[in-house]
């Protein structure tokens, strides 16, 4: 992650700008307690937190630096869409699409931007227009077949 | 060289920071070498 990832110039900008960023030095001998408290198997191992502690995005395995922000952004947004607060949160999903179209994380974006959608305005039309643009867009994902069952709302 | 990103290194005082900049905490658990 060092050589590759944290060493950009992007990557390190867009941590700071978005997030408080933390290490926790890993012990698979003698288990610290942050390791304990997140449950921690492997390295490396990324949480997304709110400032109470609570977990909303986990990523484990290297992420090369365009992957790494779109699943940093995507926790951003999770963190809100899990806090209820949808409008925060439908932004935050947009900018994970429409800045990182290519990486797994736009797909879970796009899925979860349908259900926010949903959730503010109860038309299933929302629902819908999510699975409209995963079956274009990203026809080989699994969001794709989770969201097939809106197709014929 | 890149500017470093500025770690913390403690879980307490970062959920304080992100408590009050309103930002999300970020969490990298990591080998040494």
């Amino acid at each position: 992650m060092n050589t590759v990832t944290y060493s950009q110039h992007a990557v390190r900008d867009f941590l700071v700008e978005n997030c408080i960023p933390v290490r926790s030095q890993c012990d698979f001998t003698h288990f610290t307690a942050m390791m304990k408290r997140y449950q921690v198997k492997w390295t490396p191992t990324f949480v997304i937190l709110d400032p109470d502690g609570r977990e909303h995005h986990r990523m484990v395995g290297f992420l090369p630096p365009e992957d790494f922000m779109a699943q940093v952004q995507l926790g951003k947004a999770k963190l809100y869409y899990d806090q209820d607060r949808l409008d925060k949160a439908a932004s935050e999903f947009q900018i994970v699409i429409e800045r990182f179209p290519k990486t797994a994380a736009a797909e879970e974006a796009v899925f979860l931007l349908g259900v926010a959608g949903y959730k503010r305005s109860h038309q299933a039309g929302e629902l819908r227009k999510a699975w409209e643009k995963l079956s274009r867009d990203y026809p080989q994902s699994e969001w794709t077949r989770k969201a097939k069952v809106y197709s014929t709302l | 060289m890149p500017k470093q990103i500025p770690w913390e290194t403690v879980i307490e005082p970062a959920l304080d920071r992100g408590s009050r900049e309103q930002k999300p905490i970020f969490v990298d658990f990591w080998l040494d070498g």
